[in-house]
């Protein structure tokens, strides 16, 4: 049992982590085709949507299989089930980089310090996401914290550009507020990378760190 | 070979054990019977000794029966008692009543077998008396029996002396024996051992060990050949290992990234072209790892599965995302034919697809822009043949005139592709010869005056600086036209075009400023692509090329200069040329 077991959490890893690289490619994606107007890639990053949603149903029922065929204990329990709440966060970030594609697909072109704000809060949450996922493959508690004090960075970022969208003169009221939903769908990804940064907090020391930081 | 016998050990054994157990064997059986044979003698002895003592207690009585039982036991080193008819004690030596129980004497064995058979002998059996034989013998004329007990423990113990020695010297021979065996043994396998130890170093890859030479013919042959083959793994392997690190050197010197992965999809090598493009940490990290822990994207991994399922080389192209954002071919093949571990190779394919676009742009610009004036002409043409158009006054002039404006405009398109074509195919014709830049751009600007009259536009000169270089006098002449002439078709009238020049860090530098309508931010950094408009419909009309600006960053790119814009939608924009002065050349003029 044990070797087909171990096969089976390797194929979780993998799937897991395609899933991730989907979701990273199409945040990435979405905000270019915000900054760059770019209606077609827009289009791509909200197709794309359905095949992250099919994948996460397709782990789900992975990781079922997994609980009730082998009944892990111990660490390997935790494995699983911070696989399976991983998997939710990466489906609400393909959502969240689908709602940023929607705004783009409408080819408002955002004023130019938004888009140097903006552009600048996507790094910091890609990166944070993308260390997210990298902690949860190294199952590096140090990394994963980490990225729970990156989160800070963002929420400050966000509020940077909530303040500077108020005081500048707002010539255009829609292009203001694209600009806003877009940061504000920025921030609610790095909430689901400091998510999964807590699940493999979890997933290695059994430590529980929600609602802490 | 730890637990068990060594081979000359066992060897030796299978050898001298035979010899070691018949060599005990037969020491053992003749020792055997030699006891046997003594103890019969000590016994016959015995027998004899009790008989004629008893022969000579023949006739005597009273004290001289004693005295000479007394005598006899002194002689004979033995306990002595004289028993009556009735078995009673008549006589004895001093110290026999201690060794035995008379009252049992009478009814013993041997006393009873003497009356019987006038002599009798028996061995003691009693604890203590081990050793000891006990005979009787009837004294002939009388009822007298005469007892003897004799302890001839020390008797056996002097004749087994020798046995003893000679049981040491039996050992000790086997011992020497199965000593002599091994040795002999191990010089038959010395060679073997040798051979053995030089195989395991070798196996363990260290091949300095040779194998000694042998006496033995034949040894001797076997570890010749066995170092023959040595020496010649040795080369193949330093080959080899030469072969693997050029390999590496090459596959790393590589520009296209290479990734080989084992059949577990774990990674044995990456370069570090696929480590940049990637983003992969360095080797230590990444060795062994599995490669999906490091890449994410599933086209890449889905091609990798596709190979290890179908064992065919598989190719795709993957658009990351980034930044920076890339266009990846993937080329993705088995290690060698029908092994699931493999290898794959990436190649940048941003700059290419980049480059293909630009040219296909070009093409249909190009297109685009004769087509234009061609249209123009051919139109003019189809309505100058009615003979009334062509002959009437107003008619016939207009579209004459509008062949000549298109068939220049054709022409002037022409030119600057030409000069484009010319300057990237052949840097090298570009004149280098002495010119004097501030020079140049004064008469560019006598020679636009009317034009910017036309256009009600003032046209400030430059001031009277020498700028020595050393160029192409006609294309610096075509850069600074193209400039003055951009400035004063997107400058409204009654604006103002300032040319300036100076010297600035050893380099010409001139300035074209104009209050013109400006350039947006976003088509800043595009307005030096060939045929790029700001704003389509306004250029055209305008006339120009769209190759001004092109050829303005190309040939000061060729004088190893730069050129560089900032505007303000609006405001205006400000040009800025700068070429290296060339000091010698101004040194000589001046």
């Amino acid at each position: 049992m044990n070797k087909h077991f171990r096969r089976e959490l390797e194929q979780l890893t993998r799937d897991i982590l395609v899933m991730g690289g989907l979701a990273e490619t199409a945040v990435s994606r979405a905000v270019r085709s915000y900054l760059e107007t770019d209606a077609a890639a827009a289009e791509s990053v909200i197709e794309g949507d359905a095949e992250l949603n099919a994948m996460e149903l397709r782990i789900e029922e992975e990781v079922l299989k997994i609980l009730s065929l082998y009944a892990p204990t111990a660490r390997d329990l935790r494995y699983v089930v911070g696989v399976f709440k991983i998997t939710n966060d990466l489906e609400r970030v393909g959502d969240l980089a689908a709602n940023i594609a929607e705004r783009a697909k409408l080819g408002v072109e955002a004023s130019p310090e938004a888009q140097r704000d903006i552009a600048d809060m996507a790094k910091t949450v890609l990166r944070m996401f993308r260390e997210s996922l990298d902690s949860f493959v190294k199952e590096d508690r140090a990394r994963a914290e980490q990225v729970l004090d990156t989160d800070d960075q963002v929420d400050s970022k966000l509020s940077k550009i909530y303040d500077a969208e108020r005081k500048r003169d707002a010539g255009n009221i829609t292009e203001t507020l694209r600009a806003l939903s877009v940061a504000k769908h920025l921030e609610r990804i790095a909430d689901h990378a400091t998510n999964i940064a807590e699940d493999v907090i979890y997933m290695v020391s059994g430590d529980v760190v929600k609602h802490q930081y | 070979m730890n637990s068990r016998l060594s081979w000359p050990a066992r060897i030796a054994l299978l050898g001298a054990l035979p010899a070691v157990v018949t060599l005990i064997g037969m020491t053992w059986f003749v020792f055997g019977q030699s006891a046997d044979h003594a103890r019969t003698r000590l016994r016959e002895a015995t027998l004899l000794d009790v008989s004629l003592g008893s022969l000579s207690l023949r006739g005597r009585k009273g004290a001289e029966l004693a005295q000479t039982v007394d005598e006899m036991a002194t002689r004979l080193d033995a306990h002595l008692i004289l028993l009556d008819g009735a078995g009673a004690f008549e006589a004895g030596s001093k110290s026999a009543r201690s060794v035995v129980d008379l009252k049992a004497l009478s009814s013993s064995q041997e006393v009873a077998g003497a009356r019987r058979l006038d002599a009798a002998l028996r061995d003691a059996h009693s604890p203590g008396k081990h050793g000891w034989t006990y005979a009787a013998a009837k004294v002939p004329g009388s009822d007298y029996v005469l007892w003897m007990g004799r302890d001839d423990s020390g008797r056996v113990a002097a004749m087994g002396a020798p046995v003893v020695f000679t049981w040491i010297l039996v050992l000790l021979t086997c011992f020497a024996v199965l000593l002599l065996a091994k040795n002999l043994a191990r010089s038959v396998t010395a060679p073997v051992s040798a051979l053995q130890r030089v195989v395991d170093s070798v196996t363990e890859g260290d091949f300095s060990r040779r194998v000694p030479s042998s006496e033995d013919k034949q040894f001797d042959r076997l570890g010749t050949a066995f170092n023959e083959m040595t020496a010649q793994l040795e080369t193949t392997l330093r080959a080899a290992r030469e072969e693997a690190a050029q390999l590496t050197t090459v596959l790393e010197g590589l520009s296209e990234g290479v990734i080989a992965l084992d059949e577990h999809e774990h990674v044995t090598f990456v370069n570090g072209a696929a480590r940049d493009l990637l983003a992969l940490p360095a080797d230590p990290e990444i060795k062994g790892s599995p490669f999906y822990e490091y890449v994410r994207e599933p086209r890449i991994l889905g091609l990798a599965q596709a190979v290890v399922t179908t064992r065919e080389s598989q190719q795709a192209e993957v658009h990351q995302e980034g930044p920076p954002r890339r266009t990846i071919q993937i080329y993705a093949a088995p290690a060698f034919a029908g092994s699931t571990s493999l290898i794959m190779v990436f190649r940048d394919m941003s700059r290419l697809r980049r480059l293909e676009s630009m040219r296909s742009d070009f093409v249909s610009n190009v297109s685009h822009e004769l087509r234009t004036p061609l249209a123009a002409i051919a139109a003019a043409v189809e309505t100058l043949s009615d003979d009334e158009a062509r002959l009437d006054n107003e008619v016939g002039p207009r579209f004459l005139s509008m062949i000549d404006r298109n068939a220049a405009r054709l022409e002037a398109l022409l030119q600057d592709i030409l000069a484009l074509s010319r300057m990237e195919s052949r840097p090298e014709s570009l004149a280098r010869e002495p010119v004097e830049f501030g020079g140049i751009a004064r008469s560019v600007v006598e020679d636009l005056r009317g034009r910017a009259r036309r256009a009600g536009i003032e046209l400030v000169p430059p001031g009277a600086d020498r700028l020595p270089l050393l160029g192409d006098g006609p294309m610096l002449y075509r850069v600074v036209e193209n400039l003055i002439v951009n400035a004063i078709t997107y400058t409204p009238e009654g604006g103002r075009v300032e040319v300036k020049t100076e010297v600035e860090a050893n380099a010409a530098v001139l300035r074209v400023c104009d209050t013109g309508v400006g350039i947006p931010h976003a088509s800043l950094g595009r307005i030096f692509e060939r045929f790029y408009r700001v704003d389509k419909a306004r250029s055209r009309g305008a006339g120009g090329t769209g190759l001004g600006l092109a050829i303005v960053k190309h040939v000061t790119g060729l004088h190893g200069g730069s050129v560089e814009v900032v505007s303000e939608v609006g405001q205006g924009s400000t040009f800025t040329v700068r070429i290296p002065l060339a000091d010698r050349v101004s040194q000589e003029s001046s």
